[in-house]
C-alpha cells in the first residue's frame, strides 16, 4: 500500500480520523516540553541574557514559514500535473497557517531586534525577503478568493504558488549573499549546527511541535472541506 | 511556428506603435517619478546622486508594471487568442508577446535613462553599468508583465491585485539589477556577479514564465 492511496478522499478521511488526534497530542507534548526546557532548563546567553529565549519561537516560525511554503509549492505541483484534488485542498488549507507563521516570525524578530540590534526593522536582505514571502502568501490567498470559478481559482493559484517558490532559495541564502545585519544560518547548514546542545534541544522540540501543529490544522481543515463538499453534493441530489 | 511567433510579435509591436498612448503614459510616468524624487529628498544633491541608480531601477519596474493591463486587453475582446491557440501553443504566443512589450515599451524606457540620469545627477561613469544592467534585467521583467497580463484576465476586479502579485516577482530582478548597476560605486569593477545573476534570472524567466502564462490563458479560455 503506497501513500498515493491517500489521494482517495475515502481513505484519506479514514487516515485523517486517526492521524489528526495523534498529531494533536504530539503537538501539545512537544510544545509543552519544548517551552518548559526553553524557559526553565536552558542556559541564558552570555551576551543577550534571558532575551535569547525569543529564539525558541522565532527560529521555528521563520524556518518553517519557508518549509510550509515549500509544502504548498509541492502540493500545487502535484495538483497541477496529476489533478489530485486533495493536493489542492492541502495547499489551500496550508496557506493561512503559513501566512500566520510568517507574521509570527516577523513580529518576534522585531521584538528580538529592538533590544539586541537597537532597531525593530531594518532593510536587511533576510527581513525584506521574509516580508515578501508574507506578500506572496497574501497574494496566493487573495487570488483564491478573487476568482469566482472554483477549479479555475485552484489551477491558477497552484501555478502562482509554483512561480512564487523562486523566493524561497532567495530567503534561505540571503544571509550568505548579502552580509547585512541578520546573522547567518546556524542550524540547517552543511557543517552541522553551530549552536550549544542545551539550546539546540528545546529549539528542535519547538520545531517538531510546530510541524505537528501544522499537520493537525491542515488535516482538520481538509476534513472540513471534504465534508463541506460532500454535503454540497448530497443537498444537490 | 516561427511564422506565428513573428506574426504575434509584429502584430503587438504595431499596435503599440500605432496607438502611442501606452508608451506615452509609461514614459511620462517614468519621468514624473524621476522628477518627484528630488523633492522627496529635499533637493540634497549628494544623497540624490548616491541613490540615483536605485531610484531609476525602481521607477523602471513600477512603470513596467503599468503595462500589465494592456498586455492582453485587446486580444480578449477579439477572439484572436482562441483562433491562435487552435494552431499554436499558448506558451509561444506569450513568449512573443513578452518580446513585443520589451521591444515596444521597455527599450524606449531604457533609452530615456540617460535623461533621467542627468536629472538625478548620476555620475557619468555609472551610466554605462546602469544601462547594461537595465538591458540585461528588462527581459525578465517583460516576462513577469506577460504573466501579470494573463493573471489580470482571470477576474474582473481591476489590475491592482495583479500589481501586488507581480511586484514580489520583480524584487529579485531589482535586487540583482541594483547590485549590477552599482558595482563601480564600490570600486570593484571586476565583480560581475550581479550581471551573471541577472542573466540567470532571464533564463529562468524564459524557461518558466511563458509556459506559466500560457497555462493561465488556457485555463481562462477553457472556462470562458
Amino acid at each position: 500500500m503506497s501513500i498515493t492511496i491517500l489521494s482517495n478522499p475515502y481513505y484519506f478521511m479514514r487516515f485523517a480520523s486517526i492521524a489528526q488526534p495523534v498529531c494533536c497530542v504530539l503537538c501539545v507534548c512537544f510544545f509543552i516540553t519544548g517551552t518548559y526546557i526553553g524557559l526553565y532548563n536552558s542556559p541564558a546567553d552570555y551576551q543577550q541574557g534571558e532575551m535569547v529565549r525569543i529564539m525558541y519561537v522565532h527560529v521555528p516560525a521563520a524556518s518553517l514559514s519557508l518549509g510550509f511554503y515549500t509544502f504548498i509549492a509541492i502540493s500545487s505541483l502535484i495538483y497541477f500535473f496529476w489533478r489530485h484534488k486533495l493536493a489542492d485542498l492541502a495547499a489551500a488549507s496550508a496557506a493561512p497557517i503559513g501566512a500566520v507563521v510568517t507574521l509570527i516570525a516577523l513580529i518576534t524578530g522585531a521584538l528580538w531586534g529592538k533590544p539586541t540590534w537597537g532597531t525593530a526593522w531594518v532593510w536587511d536582505a533576510r527581513l525584506t525577503s521574509t516580508l515578501l514571502l508574507l506578500f506572496i502568501y497574501a497574494g496566493y490567498i487573495a487570488l483564491r478568493h478573487y476568482i469566482d470559478h472554483e477549479e479555475k481559482a485552484a489551477r491558477i493559484a497552484s501555478l502562482f504558488a509554483m512561480i512564487g517558490f523562486i523566493n524561497i532559495p532567495i530567503i534561505k541564502f540571503s544571509v550568505e549573499w548579502w552580509n547585512t545585519l541578520h546573522q547567518p544560518a546556524s542550524l540547517l547548514r552543511l557543517t552541522g549546527p553551530s549552536i550549544a546542545t542545551e539550546m539546540l534541544i528545546p529549539l528542535i522540540l519547538m520545531m517538531i511541535g510546530l510541524v505537528f501543529f501544522f499537520a493537525t490544522v491542515v488535516i482538520m481543515s481538509m476534513q472540513t472541506e471534504i465534508m463541506k463538499q460532500s454535503i454540497k453534493r448530497y443537498s444537490a441530489l | 511556428m516561427l511564422h506565428s511567433f513573428f506574426y504575434v510579435m509584429w502584430y503587438d509591436i504595431r499596435s503599440y506603435i500605432t496607438n502611442l498612448s501606452t508608451l506615452a503614459t509609461v514614459c511620462l510616468f517614468y519621468l514624473s517619478i524621476i522628477i518627484v524624487i528630488p523633492f522627496g529628498l529635499d533637493g540634497n544633491s549628494t544623497v540624490i546622486s548616491q541613490s540615483s541608480t536605485g531610484f531609476i531601477w525602481i521607477a523602471f519596474v513600477l512603470c513596467a508594471l503599468l503595462c500589465i493591463e494592456k498586455q492582453f486587453s485587446q486580444d480578449i475582446h477579439t477572439d484572436i487568442l482562441d483562433i491562435l491557440s487552435l494552431r499554436y501553443s499558448l506558451a509561444l504566443i506569450c513568449f512573443s508577446k513578452a518580446i513585443a512589450v520589451w521591444v515596444a515599451i521597455l527599450l524606449p524606457l531604457i533609452l530615456f535613462t540617460p535623461l533621467s540620469a542627468i536629472l538625478l545627477h548620476l555620475p557619468f561613469s555609472q551610466l554605462y553599468p546602469l544601462l547594461i544592467s537595465l538591458l540585461v534585467g528588462s527581459p525578465a521583467i517583460a516576462f513577469i508583465i506577460t504573466l501579470g497580463g494573463a493573471l489580470s484576465l482571470t477576474h474582473n476586479r481591476g489590475s491592482l491585485l495583479v500589481a501586488i502579485l507581480c511586484l514580489p516577482l520583480c524584487i529579485p530582478v531589482l535586487i540583482f539589477g541594483v547590485t549590477a548597476a552599482s558595482v563601480s560605486i564600490y570600486g570593484y569593477d571586476n565583480n560581475t556577479s550581479g550581471l551573471k545573476l541577472l542573466f540567470a534570472l532571464d533564463l529562468l524567466a524564459v524557461a518558466l514564465l511563458p509556459w506559466a502564462s500560457g497555462e493561465i490563458l488556457r485555463i481562462e479560455l477553457e472556462n470562458k
